[in-house]
């Protein structure tokens, strides 16, 4: 039996994730807010949508939401305002949600994948996250309200994706970016990132696109990868049938591995957006727009580049000193405190960093950079060797809060320099080791590193390398 | 000005529970008062813009400083039903008239 | 009956400050007539006897040390209950607020207390301040002190009455579209809006956001200026409180109207306004054009479509922020829902009355797919054209004169059945509302039938100063507020 030509099939993808945006208060309160708090402990009547209470714009969010734009390549609109979407759910407390409908703090940016495609984004917006309504008990449902009213950054993009590790490489792109720039901690887990899909297919080469469907309620990048084939395939097999697919909302269900219907579009809410009559329009100086570009780290890339080619580090150091903000900051530090270069990339990606926990940053691990940069200048002063300065790092990481000029002289560190003693301890690898000694005036250099050796265990590691050479060449000059 | 005001669509939108007699009763009200704010439809609006206020300032924000919020006990103080520390509700069924929001995803803890 | 120490807020401070009255008798007098008088007017929803004499207390500490009492010391003030006051139950003149009471004070209220103020009771309303006769509280009618089958005005009825049967001497009100100079005109008192902006709505339950202000009730411009100079200027806690410190309005007062322009408004004298109101409206040009000020007729474009743009734009944000009331966090909730959806039909059913439902149905139609833009864009255009026509008005005239109400105080029940005829009651006031400037009701004696007149003073922008210097001179040739005549305060105290 002979198969039709198969169709070729093209999905055209765009996502809207939702980032809440680092910050210490709410959007439109001052009640603190974090993950994992007991429930209702961060609230208070503004919140709770109590009579009489009105919203106060956080000024850091929108510095937060402005930077998310500019690190983004977007343009920060000089004006926005601020509307009511209007709802019911028990988690929503005031009965609407204050976003941003037709005027968005910013629009126009793009983000480049590793192909070449360039995926633009149309907006971004601030708006109020929701509480939590946790309804899986059966027979009642309960309510906290501690996340409610939390700012988000929602960062929509074009319909400019076509394959889901194309998705997945955007998520991947944006996440690192906003990180970078400290906006977000996007930690999917803790629901900082949330996404949703937009996705149709279409019979390849023509320029239409098919009958979009919207897929919610997808909590990481691998379920965004899984949800997309899914769903990808049930519109192809829709199509192929000869069906239509309907426009429609899905959910994604993460233990059955498929796509649900949640609702159809006629059943659509009516949101009635409308001006937020509490919130006058948000008018922003060019200034202060500029000072928030200036305010954003060097981007990630360029950082990356001017490592390896003005500090010469390695690719490898490199890439390890820019993946994280914090790493390339604490970096930074070590360079202000005028730490060579290429010894700071040592100690901090072979030292410093294996004390960082599991899962964690290097702020987790115990060596502060001031710490740091002061073995570094020990280590550069010729006042104590590698091994000292290792020894430096375990006291501090041990819990010993001293400086480290205190620990050298405690702990006996400090290189033997004295010319003298050195000397001594020279004259006795030589009279000890006589066919080495005999070696070295031979001009057989190698065999310096006998002497050398017992000179260090003479001295148990604290003898300068540099000098017991000099002294050893001295004494074994022809 | 050819609105057609279906007053048990409105109701469910705004989630106003109305009984039979109500209904029928705004029914007959709105048609009177929907010719009545037609009026506005008569101004010259041409090339008008549109004023959310009177007279307002450019949108203040305030510092991200936090303050003290209700503790919890105020927080639950007023609610007509709760447990331990959560306001309780009853279920969300999933059919077509239960209520919805965008991000569905808060199902789950 | 008891009478009151002081004839008006200003004396009753001076009184108190010169160490004649004693705060705590003060307060105590106040509480004896709201306690005697009100069960035939129903003015109150609750008086707070502990609270407010534990303040005069406190008060008498201030003066003993020799600490400056305020402006407004010991002065009794009655709160309109949509206005938090912490502890105090916050009802709205609803049922579905329930026992809910506030967390918090409205910033308002607190910078009257500073200024030495001690609120003693809340006061009935129309529910959520939607009305125009405090008929639709869901604690019963007040009732005008000058006739009790007649509605004393509203929606903050309950203020207006405090005030009119000597209570406290000034009350808080709220206005959207005229809550405050209308009633203020049926009771025969001074009611001032002030500019949007200028009183903070912290703690002021939503109606309308674009369109609430605070007022105040008195018995004569003094008080008026006092209160709204303790009480104006920004808050951080109201983002449409207006950045510009506010001009202070006592130390202008006695400077007359020598020299301002005056605009008489010929609205006032249309078909449907009666003839009393017509020839107080013509006194008090009269008085004005006497004290010094130019009087010219003009007319206030737009009659016809300034209360349906009115309409549209309350009920718009009125549906919005009840959206609130749902039964989950506080207040009402509908017995034995089995599911969510039926706790908010039956819970909202059950808590809000007709004329609340009415107006949500209206606003949730006109910010709807489909009907928006004829509805509600229409009427945020409309507003301009209002703003537009202030301006214009206000470059050649300083004030404007007109008619706060079409007529007096009408008989209870009489418009309830008429929805658009109670809408109509705010012709002349819901103007000053869109355009956001400050007006003010001025008593304007008795009619022949016994029941207060008023006038209306309209002012531009910002323009408090010069609106109660001129109150201040028709408040000296119109006579001030007419007392209570001798048989409606005797069947009062019966």
């Amino acid at each position: 039996m002979s198969a039709p030509a198969a169709v070729a099939w093209e999905p055209t993808i765009g996502l809207e994730v939702h980032v809440q945006l680092a910050t210490r208060t709410k959007l439109f309160c001052r009640c603190a807010w974090r993950f994992g708090a007991q429930p209702n402990t961060l609230v208070c009547p503004v919140c709770l949508g109590h009579p009489g209470v009105l919203p106060v714009l956080n000024a850091r969010a929108v510095e937060q939401g402005a930077r998310a734009a500019l690190s983004l390549g977007m343009t920060v609109n000089r004006e926005s305002k601020f509307d009511r979407k209007n709802y019911f759910y028990p988690d929503l407390p005031k009965g609407y949600q204050i976003s941003q409908f037709d005027e968005p703090l910013a629009q126009h940016g793009s983000i480049r994948l590793d192909d070449g495609t360039h995926v633009r984004i149309r907006r971004l917006h601030l708006e109020e996250d929701a509480g939590k309504a946790i309804h899986d008990r059966g027979d009642f449902g309960l309510v906290d309200f501690n996340r409610a009213g939390a700012p988000l950054a929602e960062i929509v993009s074009e319909p400019d994706l076509a394959t889901p590790p194309q998705a997945t490489e955007y998520l991947d792109r944006l996440k690192q970016t906003l990180r970078w720039a400290g906006v977000s901690d996007c930690d999917m887990e803790k629901g900082n990132l949330r996404v949703d899909i937009n996705v149709s297919v279409a019979p390849a080469g023509r320029r239409a696109t098919g009958t979009r469907c919207e897929v919610k309620n997808v909590n990481s990048f691998q379920s965004v990868a899984r949800a997309l084939e899914h769903e990808i395939g049930r519109q192809i097999a829709v199509l192929e049938s000869g069906g239509t697919v309907r426009q429609e909302t899905r959910t994604w269900d993460e233990a059955a591995g498929q796509t649900r219907v949640m609702r159809v579009k006629e059943e659509a809410d009516d949101y009635r957006y409308f001006p937020d009559p509490d919130l006058p329009r948000l008018q922003l100086s060019a200034e202060w727009i500029e000072a928030q570009r200036a305010a954003l780290p060097e981007p990630q890339a360029q950082r990356r580049r001017r490592y390896e080619q003005a500090l010469g580090l390695s690719e490898y150091d490199a890439r390890v000193l820019t993946a994280e903000r914090e790493t390339s900051a604490y970096f930074e530090r070590l360079l202000a405190a005028g730490s060579a270069p290429k010894e700071a990339a040592n100690w901090l990606v072979n030292d410093v960093l294996s004390w960082v926990p599991p899962g964690g940053g290097v702020d987790d691990q115990p060596i502060p950079p001031e710490y740091l940069a002061a073995v570094l200048q020990l280590r550069h002063d010729g006042r104590i060797n590698r091994n000292g300065g290792r020894a430096l790092l375990e006291a501090r990481a041990g819990g010993d809060l001293r400086s480290p000029q205190e620990l050298v002289s405690a702990l006996g560190l400090e290189t033997q320099s004295d010319a003298g003693a050195l000397e001594q301890a020279c004259r006795r690898a030589i009279a000890a080791q006589p066919k080495a000694a005999d070696d070295v005036r031979a001009g057989k250099e190698k065999a310096l590193g006998a002497l050398l050796g017992f000179v260090m265990r003479e001295t148990r590691g604290a003898a300068d390398a540099g000098k017991t050479r000099a002294i050893l060449l001295r004494l074994l000059q022809p | 000005m050819g609105a057609r005001f279906d007053v048990r669509k409105v109701a469910q939108l705004a989630c106003l529970g109305l009984t039979e007699s109500e209904e029928e009763r705004l029914r007959r009200e709105f048609e009177a008062i929907l010719e009545f704010v037609a009026k506005v439809q008569a101004l010259p609006l041409e090339g008008v813009p549109a004023s959310v206020h009177s007279v307002a300032p450019p949108l203040p924000w305030e510092a991200d400083e936090p303050r003290p919020g209700l503790h919890t006990e105020q927080a639950l103080a007023g609610a007509p039903d709760r447990i331990a520390e959560f306001f309780k509700v009853p279920p969300i069924l999933a059919h077509a008239a239960a209520p919805r929001r965008p991000e569905e995803a808060e199902t789950r803890e | 009956m008891s009478a009151l120490p002081a004839p008006n807020a200003a004396a009753w401070a001076e009184a108190v400050r010169r160490g004649d009255l004693d705060p705590l008798d003060g307060v105590r007098a106040a509480l004896a007539r709201a306690r005697q008088l009100d069960p035939g007017l129903n003015a109150l929803l609750h008086l707070d006897a502990e609270g407010a004499e534990d303040a005069a207390r406190a008060l008498r500490e201030r003066l003993r040390r020799g600490e400056d009492p305020g402006p407004l010391a010991g002065v009794p003030l009655v709160v309109k209950n949509n206005i938090a006051v912490a502890g105090w139950k916050l009802t709205c003149g609803s049922r579905i607020l329930g026992d809910f009471a506030s967390t918090f004070t409205a910033t308002v209220v607190e910078r009257l207390r500073a200024a030495g103020a001690i609120p003693i009771a809340a006061s009935n309303l129309d529910e959520f301040a939607m009305g125009a006769s405090t008929e639709n509280s869901a604690f019963g009618p007040a009732r005008n002190p000058f006739r009790t089958d007649l509605v004393p005005g509203g929606s903050s009825g309950g203020s207006a009455v405090s005030v009119a049967a000597g209570y406290a001497p000034f009350a808080l009100g709220s206005e959207t579209g005229g809550s405050v100079r209308q009633p203020a005109s049926f009771c025969g008192l001074f009611g001032l809006k002030p500019t949007y902006g200028c009183l903070s709505r912290y703690g002021l339950v939503a109606f309308a956001s674009s369109l609430d202000q605070i007022g105040v009730f008195g018995r004569g411009a003094r008080d008026l200026a006092l209160a709204f100079d303790a009480a104006a200027g920004r808050d951080r806690a109201d983002s449409t409180t207006l950045a510009e410190p506010v001009e202070p309005c006592v130390p202008q007062l006695g400077r007359g109207v020598d020299g301002m322009r005056v605009g008489l408004l010929a609205n006032s004298f249309a078909a449907g306004v009666e003839d009393t109101t017509q020839q107080r409206v013509r006194a008090a040009a009269e008085a004005l054009r006497a004290a010094g000020a130019r009087l010219a007729e003009t007319q206030f474009p737009y009659e016809e479509a300034v209360v349906p743009t009115y309409y549209l734009l309350n009920t718009a944000e009125a549906s919005s922020n009840l959206a609130r009331f749902d039964g989950i966090r506080y207040g009402l909730r509908a017995e034995d829902a089995r599911q969510l959806r039926d706790l908010y039909l039956r819970s909202r059913d059950a808590g809000f009355g007709p004329e609340v439902k009415r107006r949500i149905l209206l606003g949730t139609f006109s910010l709807s797919a489909g009907y928006y833009d004829q509805y509600f864009t229409a009427a945020l255009k409309a507003r301009t054209l209002v703003v537009r026509a202030y301006l214009d008005l206000f470059r050649k005239f300083d004030l404007l004169l007109g008619a706060t109400t079409p007529t007096p105080a009408f008989r209870l029940g009489e418009k309830s059945d008429d929805p658009v005829a109670m809408y109509l009651c705010d012709i002349f006031t819901c103007s000053a509302n869109l355009g956001g400037v400050p007006a003010v009701n001025v008593p304007a004696g008795l009619g022949a039938d016994g029941l207060p007149r008023g006038v209306q003073l309209t002012g531009r922008h910002r323009g408090e100063a010069a609106l109660l210097r001129a109150a201040a001179v028709l408040e000296q040739a119109l006579g001030g507020c007419p007392p209570l005549p001798q048989a409606a305060a005797r069947a009062l105290a019966a």
